[in-house]
């Protein structure tokens, strides 16, 4: 390694290592704030690529983009942007679940990325491979290295390597290091993490992609998208970019396609042990499918164009490592991909992730100051659940830069924050991925709501201008002023005799029957046109009012509780009653709230319980 | 923690004891006392000898020593009332649902200790193992539960749990992989939770003694005149002193009596007799007797066993033959025998106890037989149960949920919604066995839908 050169103009406030989905929102959201920054990519014509499915959104993958949306991330408008397909899913299963998914041009999206990053101000976008930090004697990161021995130096780093860290490869049984096909793996980067974290193996896989001009759509079903403006963010312009959509289509495997499939498992690395990283169960491989699901003699398989102006067709469900030639064989079994061209086989990758209990939820490592992690170096799966750690991790690598206090998202806030929280107090044993069974809170975290959860934090950072914050003010000012009205007038006499009502009543009851919806309400006469827009928030609202009290009491109880500070020189040896071990975690990280101290990892409910104990004694006595 | 809360909990061990104490804490705990002593003064630190009625029903429970410590001078630094009654559970469990229907909550394990450490009632000196009381408390709660429950009753909850649970890893997979999981049918949906409701209902109308500590065990005294009923009574009555109540009955030919035999409270219902008669009032009774057929745990047939079977005793057989729990009470055994009992009669394998009511020691058959049938008919299940008024609590929590579940369903809310109530649902039965229940979901999503794309 060549001298480091520390002159002044490599000195920044944040550096983002990676350009990918986490990459992207860090660095935008430090730039956004003002604080000088420097992304590094190890190719700058990457930034933001789709390397596995062409879409975004989908359930509680919706609703984080909703949420990086109203936190003034840039994922969202980029999904609209760049959409060929737009489509609601669960409409029919609850308010609370319903969500957007987007099928995507990826070159648009890479490219629309590409320009919004290397425009931002604040922000430098430079290609370069990262080989270590440079962390001082008081475990603190204060810049990295490149492979050509350059410094860049800066007081809080964000690593979003993606699967880059000693990237392994696998199609058959050949294997090859990289992050990605094509790309470089970081190698020499997890043996500087190894020194001061605990680092895991995980797996991932991508399917096939295939050539368009040789797959017979007629043979398939077409899925095409919902024919309305479907849009993610509140500051994405109306458009008629809808009637302009692509369809995804329809097929499925065979028995010979599993016959062929079964007959391979002997040069799948998979299961001849070759890979060691443990896969997602809610991704499995089409080996795993036909392995573990015998008895099912065919599974769906989706074939979704990855652009607009290309042949490459994406085959979701059928990520696999099996070889070229058996890959080739397993799809022409199935209905359309008889005479099937292959573009790219589908391949298993291997990767080093940083076991996330060993992270603060602001995503700082506990071990190394000013460190912050991001996306699938945290075990995470996805796109989306990148980009919200990422927007967590830069927003935190900015304010820590300017010492000033965190921003933390809960359980009770956001998906993020459930996430985040998932992460670092639960033990992640394969690639995490968003669901919304995961919320306790899901009636309450919603899409529509999102920017009234979440935009007033985001306007005080200044990450959402002051007319998106007046907008948004504005509108939540329009929904509670409809339910004001339902609240108030009675429904008219057309709905006595249509809803088989015994007599008038107020629209806010009415609006709570199961058949009231807003076409209704309109029908009636009882929403204004230029209503529309929040009819259904507002309808929401009122239809589900009991289950909403009685969630959000739950988490008014919880807040109180996590609220409650602890005194910054807590002489924690003279509690008695704690343990000796949690005494020594207390000191050592010195936490200033009881939801700081829930989430030490060795910490259980009986020495919280002491610790909220000792404090409303010493309260009551002060 | 909320400290706004009043808790009640049994401070004695479980199980039949002389004495039963429980302990209310809290902002209520006096209003409480009050509305259920027939007394109202109650001097800090005084014993108060009271008779303690439920307000609502206006059931005697039982008449015992109350304290009443006013806060901060108690154990958990809060206004505190304690009360020593009999120990039987029976009455221990109404007083505590009692003060449950007066607004208190059941204490979870551990929590008077915890109050009293909040308060600083407990010596921080003398207590630098109270986190691994706290700790430990917290896991054998689990582990009590479990104790408790067990053979066929466990194996029904663990049952029904799996059923909602599988029902749940279906909503809930279908709404996290929609292209892949096809949503549940409505009515399949309803009819799966509507099972398993009524199963749990069954459950507790089982387990629930609450019911049989209201009425006690319904014993049905019947017979022809003049076989001894009221003489047997009349024994029973004047050899037991624990006597709770003796109230005339409705029509002047019903008598009921309570009375606490080996601590299980009887009521004994008394009938005049029945005979075949046009008589009006007669016939009331008649009516009336029908009605308490119905709804008796036992029947007591006094026959005269120095008289022939008569054609009344006939009418009575034939009221009676399809009816279970009888016990024949062949009467006058100490004077010559001359009945025979009709063949239908012997086959029914009836059990029988010869006896002579004029003597108190020749009751004691009676008493003793009474005291082993309440051991075979009530199951040792339900005898545990008595003791654990938390189980109850949650099993008639998590129908409430389930009920709440159908109330949705029928109303049409979605999918997404009633997830809510099953995981609920499922949550309380979970303070039975101990489990957690989003990664069980996740885990069951995954372990059944072939799911991925």
């Amino acid at each position: 390694m060549s001298a480091i050169d520390l002159s002044l103009e490599n000195h920044y406030e944040v550096i983002v290592v990676g350009s990918g989905h986490a990459g992207i929102e860090a660095a935008l959201a430090s730039a956004r704030m003002g604080r000088k920054t420097l992304c590094l990519t190890l190719n700058i014509d990457n930034i933001g690529l789709m390397p596995c499915n062409p879409s975004i959104g989908g359930p509680a993958k919706g609703q984080i983009v909703g949420e990086i949306d109203a936190l003034g991330g840039e994922m969202g408008r980029a999904a609209d942007l760049t959409a060929i397909q737009t489509k609601v899913l669960n409409r029919s299963r609850g308010p609370a679940v319903q969500c957007l998914r987007t099928q995507n041009d990826k070159r648009e999206y890479n490219h629309l990325m590409k320009k919004i990053l290397c425009n931002q101000a604040h922000l430098e976008v430079r290609q370069a491979m990262i080989e270590a930090l440079l962390i001082d004697d008081t475990t603190t990161v204060y810049g990295v290295v490149t492979e050509l021995g350059k410094a860049y130096l800066a007081h809080s780093v964000v690593l979003t390597t993606g699967t880059f860290l000693k990237g392994k490869m696998h199609i058959g049984l050949n294997a090859f290091s990289g992050g990605r096909v094509g790309e470089y793996s970081a190698e020499r980067l997890s043996d500087t993490l190894i020194k001061h974290l605990r680092l895991g193996r995980l797996k991932t896989g991508t399917p096939p992609r295939l050539d368009a001009r040789s797959i017979d759509f007629a043979q398939m079903t077409e899925q095409p998208g919902d024919p309305e403006d479907l849009r993610f963010s509140f500051r994405t312009p109306k458009s008629d970019r809808y009637l302009n959509q692509i369809a995804c289509h329809l097929t499925h495997t065979t028995p010979a396609t599993h016959e062929i499939i079964l007959s391979n498992l002997s040069r799948s690395p998979m299961y001849q042990k070759v890979i060691q990283g443990v896969g997602p169960r809610y991704c499995p491989s089409i080996e795993d499918k036909v392995v573990r699901f015998a008895d099912k003699d065919r599974h769906q398989i989706f074939i979704e164009p990855e652009g607009r102006d290309t042949n490459d067709m994406y085959a979701q469900g059928l990520n696999t490592s099996l070889p070229e030639d058996a890959q080739e064989a397993f799809l022409k079994t199935m209905p359309g991909l008889q005479n099937v061209k292959i573009l790219k086989p589908g391949y298993a990758v291997e990767y080093d992730f940083v076991y996330p209990d060993q992270l603060h939820p602001t995503l700082e490592t506990k071990p190394i100051h000013h460190l912050f992690l991001a996306g699938q170096i945290n075990g995470t799966s996805g796109y989306e659940e990148a980009a919200g750690q990422g927007l967590i991790a830069g927003i935190n690598a900015a304010l820590s830069s300017q010492n000033q206090p965190p921003f933390i998202l809960t359980r009770e806030d956001s998906y993020i924050g459930t996430m985040i929280d998932d992460l670092i107090t639960k033990n992640i044993y394969e690639p995490y991925r968003m669901l919304t069974s995961r919320s306790e809170y899901r009636l309450v975290l919603r899409q529509d709501n999102a920017v009234f959860r979440l935009s007033q934090r985001a306007h005080a950072l200044g990450l959402i201008s002051d007319d998106e914050w007046t907008g948004i003010q504005s509108e939540k000012r329009h929904i509670e002023g409809l339910i004001v009205k339902w609240k108030k007038e009675s429904t008219p006499e057309a709905a006595v005799s249509q809803f088989n009502l015994r007599q008038k009543t107020l629209l806010y009851e009415f609006i709570k029957r199961p058949e009231v919806d807003l076409s209704a309400l309109m029908a009636l006469g009882c929403i204004a046109t230029e209503d529309l827009d929040y009819g259904q928030r507002a309808l929401v609202q009122v239809k589900y009012e009991g289950y909403l009290l009685k969630q959000e009491a739950e988490i008014a109880r919880i807040r109180h509780y996590d609220s409650k500070a602890l005194p910054e020189n807590l002489d924690y040896a003279q509690i008695l009653g704690l343990k000796k071990e949690s005494v020594e975690k207390f000191t050592r990280f010195s936490p200033k709230t009881i939801f700081e101290a829930k989430r030490i990892s060795g910490i259980n409910p009986a020495d919280l319980m002491v610790l909220v104990t000792y404090l409303e004694k010493h309260g009551r006595r002060g | 923690m909320s400290r706004d809360t009043t808790i009640v909990a049994i401070a004695t061990p479980l199980g039949i004891g002389g004495i039963g104490v429980i302990r209310l804490s809290g902002p209520l705990a006096l209003s409480i006392t009050q509305q259920l002593a027939s007394k109202s003064q109650f001097p800090p630190r005084q014993m108060v000898h009271t008779h303690l009625t439920h307000p609502q029903t206006h059931r005697r429970i039982d008449d015992g020593l109350v304290v009443y410590f006013k806060s901060p001078h108690s154990f958990t630094g809060e206004d505190c009332t304690e009360f020593h009654l009999h120990g039987n559970p029976l009455v221990l469990q109404m007083l505590v649902q009692a003060t449950l229907d007066l607004g208190a909550q059941l204490a979870t394990p551990g929590e008077f200790t915890k109050r009293a450490f909040i308060n600083g009632k407990l010596d921080l000196t003398q207590a630098e193992a109270i986190a691994d009381i706290i700790h430990a408390e917290n896991q054998t709660a689990h582990a009590v539960a479990l104790n408790h429950l067990h053979g066929s009753l466990f194996t029904a909850i663990t049952q029904i749990r799996q059923n909602l649970m599988t029902v749940l890893e279906h909503l809930e997979g279908s709404i996290d992989f929609p292209d892949e999981i096809d949503p549940y049918s409505r009515p399949d949906l309803i009819q799966t939770i509507a099972k398993a409701k009524s199963h749990l209902t069954q459950i507790i109308d089982i387990q629930d003694l609450g019911k049989l500590v209201y009425s006690g065990i319904k014993a049905l005294i019947i017979g022809r005149p003049n076989v001894g009923k009221s003489s047997l009574l009349n024994a029973l009555i004047g050899e037991e002193k624990a006597i709770v109540s003796a109230i005339a009955g409705t029509t002047r030919d019903i008598i009921e009596v309570k009375l606490n035999l080996g601590g299980h409270i009887f009521e004994l219902i008394d009938t005049a007799g029945i005979r075949k008669s046009r008589d009006q009032i007669e016939s009331k009774g008649i009516r009336k007797i029908n009605l308490h057929l119905g709804k008796a745990h036992l029947i007591i047939w006094v026959l005269d066993r120095s008289a022939p079977f008569s054609n009344e005793d006939e009418a009575i057989f034939q009221k009676i033959k399809a009816k279970k729990n009888i016990l024949l009470l062949l009467n006058k055994s100490d004077k010559k025998v001359k009945l025979i009992l009709p063949p239908a009669l012997l086959k029914k394998k009836w059990p029988h106890l010869d006896i002579a009511t004029k003597s108190y020691e020749a009751i004691l058959p009676l008493k003793n037989w009474l005291s082993s049938h309440v051991q075979q008919t009530l199951h040792p299940h339900d005898l545990d149960l008595i003791c654990n008024v938390r189980q109850i609590d949650c099993l008639k929590k998590t129908a409430h949920s389930l009920a709440q579940f159908l109330t949705s369903a029928q109303a049409g809310f979605e999918d997404a919604i009633l997830a809510l109530d099953l995981k609920e649902a499922i949550l309380r039965l979970g303070e039975l066995t101990g489990a957690e229940v989003t990664e069980e979901v996740l885990d069951g999503v995954f372990a059944r839908f072939c799911v991925g794309k």
